[in-house]
């Protein structure tokens, strides 16, 4: 079958092609990709393009990249424009001919006579080797880590999700309802506990028990979108969206009023982002922090359609990503956050400036709140998750009915990150 | 069986495919690899597996996969109460108990499942992993044996062979990243949305008594509204619906004014959102925007 090392040899060079425009094909899809060229003595491209792209293919964005490819590889006298694929140029013959020649009246090819016509010439197999390099060691890659938040563009948000997937692996599940006030509850497993049964003759002398089933905490995100915020709002809400597709994160945009944004944010399209930015411009008026926080805690406990579903409880995350400047009073802030601490939730402050926001509604409430972090480049985000985490390993300082009794005391800030 | 006899026998079997589907099917049974098919809900990737077994006669096994799916659901389970029953027959009938322990892990005691069924038919069947993504990732790991090899492994009674290939079909949602290496073990194809003239003729096929203006009408007017950005783009199950309830009204074309089919939408619109956005304005564009469109097809809608 594979014994016509010439036409098999353009294909693999094909499949290389593939492979370096992100296609993982290993031999058998290879030897399947001339199987059923010969198999079914297939003469037209049309077809052999349908028939490859299925088994080359493992993802839609590969199903819809392979035409493109295919045309590029065997017919670049086809493709407009000057678009350059990777690096490899096509020098061998047409898939017409080559189809021809790997059929060719019972696979008879003289390997001899094609093998230096078809494929690359020697000028080609040079330029194979490895990515183009700079001079010099020179490199493009981008600053990113240090770009001010400003300067961000919506392509570089994928650093944000390699950021914050490490928190979805750290934080540690909680149980559900049903077991968290039965510390010790378990529920008997009959099918595997008969199961185990059968070998003591049916007696049932040892019980299976069911794993105690545990959820990870709930992670909100709420994000200002008020004036004051306007030059930050728009890296925030790509953070947001980060959050809502990495952790699967509640999203809420917030200035006199509140709004959940999660179904947007979960859409991943040019119109979604365009929505977002109409979102963060028709949005910039005043700030109501604890008005809207208040208005979050009773939304989070509906669900899209307005049904009642389970909303901020015990150990879940809020991430409050704000200035902190508010038209409300600053008692009425402090009482809209110890609210939601008294549900058992952390709140975390996320702010644009380097320093902890100065307005007297934060000041008054930097007790109850669970950490502040300055977010104003990439970087900065680095602490994100140590941020999270420490004060779930310290329990004492999480202790909400101590804290929140003893508002007035100032607490040391030792795990204010700023 | 070539790949226009396929496409056929699909369209007895009241299946309009594209050429691309039905050479993937055709590539399926040639080369006995599975087929993924990957797509959005309701553009009909559960129903091709339903109408490869009706057109090419073979008997359809079913396997929903969910989160809990383990492998005594999809594979094999010891009927474990039949197994006592013996037990405690021989006990009672005081015979011969040197043979039970063979005869109680035999083929007699195995509660075939729909993978060992399809391996174990006589007959070449049809199997219909349904919504893979929804497995677990070790369920898909145990997956890579079957779908490989063709074979499942029993313990107590060994390496069952398939003696007859069953063509597989696995959809997914894409609710989850399927493996690389199952993948790679089989064809991949997206399912996309329908082309405006194989909607059309999909419809003729399934709802034969509807006015064909109507059709052309109610299928312009669906793909309209897949441009717009809802939270569910309405498939091919709900165009079919839709009409249907068209039909019921005695409609004969889409009504002038687009508040007169307002209440019906709910068949295509089915989050609180996408009915809140899709406005009687939102209606009235897409309607204006229907109004005379050429199809490839030569079919020509006027909402005269």
């Amino acid at each position: 079958m594979l014994d016509s090392p010439a036409p098999t040899e353009e294909i693999r060079r094909f499949v290389a092609y593939l492979r370096e425009n992100g296609f993982v094909i290993g031999l058998a899809e290879f030897k399947a990709m001339v199987d059923v060229t010969l198999h079914a003595q297939i003469r037209d491209p049309a077809r052999i393009q349908k028939c490859w792209r299925g088994l080359a293919s493992s993802s839609q964005q590969q199903w819809h990249q392979f035409p493109g490819l295919f045309e590029a590889f065997w017919f670049p006298g086809k493709v407009k424009g000057s678009t350059k694929a990777s690096g490899q140029k096509k020098t061998g013959k047409s898939l017409p001919e080559l189809i021809k020649e790997l059929q060719g009246e019972g696979g008879s090819t003289k390997p001899s006579d094609t093998g230096k016509t078809i494929g690359l010439s020697s000028e080609g197999q040079g330029e194979v080797d490895g990515p183009e390099k700079g001079q010099g060691g020179a490199s493009r890659v981008d600053p990113l880590t240090e770009k001010p938040l400003g300067d961000w563009l919506p392509q570089d948000s994928k650093q944000l999700d390699k950021l914050i997937a490490p928190l979805q692996a750290r934080l540690k599940r909680k149980l559900v309802q049903h077991y968290q006030n039965r510390a010790h509850a378990q529920k008997l497993d009959l099918k595997k506990s008969i199961r185990r049964a059968s070998s003591t003759a049916g007696e049932l002398i040892q019980l299976t028990m069911k794993d105690r089933k545990t959820v990870a905490p709930k992670v909100f995100i709420l994000v200002d979108v008020s004036k004051s915020m306007e030059a930050h709002a728009q890296f925030f809400l790509r953070m947001a969206r980060s959050f809502c597709q990495v952790l699967n994160a509640r999203v809420f945009v917030f200035h006199t009023s509140l709004i959940e944004v999660s179904a947007l944010m979960k859409r991943d399209s040019g119109r979604v982002q365009e929505k977002i930015n109409a979102v963060t411009f028709g949005f910039g008026g005043g700030t109501r922090i604890a008005t809207n926080l208040l208005s979050f805690v009773r939304q989070s406990g509906l669900g899209p359609s307005g049904n009642r579903i389970r909303g901020l409880g015990r150990r879940d995350i809020v991430y409050v990503l704000s200035d902190g400047y508010d038209t409300d009073p600053a008692q009425q802030t402090l009482a809209a956050i110890q609210t939601i601490r008294k549900k058992g939730a952390e709140l975390f402050w996320l702010h644009p400036t380097i320093a902890v926001p100065q307005s007297e509604a934060i000041q008054l409430s930097k007790d109850v709140i669970s950490g502040f972090m300055a977010v104003n480049h990439l970087a900065s985000l680095e602490g994100l998750v140590d941020l999270s985490l420490k004060r779930k390993q310290h329990p004492s300082q999480t202790n909400e009915k101590q804290q929140l009794s003893h508002t007035t005391e100032p607490r040391e800030a030792s795990w204010v990150a700023s | 069986m070539n790949v226009q006899q396929i496409a056929e026998l699909l369209s007895k079997a009241s299946y309009i495919t594209d050429d691309s589907l039905s050479e993937m099917v055709w590539m399926g049974l040639t080369i006995g690899r599975p087929l993924l098919l990957e797509g959005e809900a309701g553009v009909g990737k559960t129903a091709i597996a339903q109408a490869c077994a009706t057109a090419l006669g073979r008997d359809l096994y079913r396997l929903q996969c969910h989160e809990s799916l383990d492998l005594n659901q999809a594979v094999y389970e010891w009927n474990y109460s039949r197994q006592l029953l013996e037990i405690r027959l021989r006990e009672a009938e005081g015979g011969d108990k040197t043979s039970l322990r063979d005869d109680l892990f035999s083929e007699k005691f195995l509660l075939k499942r729909p993978l060992m069924q399809a391996i174990t038919s006589a007959k070449p069947s049809v199997l219909l992993i349904d919504e893979i993504d929804r497995a677990d990732e070790a369920f898909e790991a145990y997956l890579l044996e079957v779908l490989g090899e063709f074979q499942i492994t029993v313990p107590e009674l060994g390496t069952i062979k398939a003696t007859t290939r069953p063509l597989v079909v696995l959809t997914s949602n894409g609710t989850r990243d399927l493996s690389d290496a199952l993948r790679r073990r089989c064809l991949y194809h997206y399912v996309d949305y329908p082309s405006v003239p194989r909607e059309l003729k999909i419809v003729q096929t399934l709802i034969p008594d509807a006015d064909i203006q109507l059709l052309q009408q109610a299928v312009l007017f669906v793909h309209q509204l897949r441009k717009e950005d809802l939270d569910k783009t309405p498939g091919i199950a709900e165009t079919l619906d839709w009409i249907r309830i068209l039909c019921a009204h005695n409609l004969k074309k889409l009504p002038e004014d687009p508040k007169e089919f307002e209440s019906t939408l709910s068949a295509l619109l089915k989050t609180r959102n996408d009915q809140w956005q899709v406005s009687t304005h939102v209606l009235s564009k897409l309607m204006g925007s229907g109004q005379r469109v050429g199809i490839d097809a030569g079919v020509v809608a006027s909402r005269s």
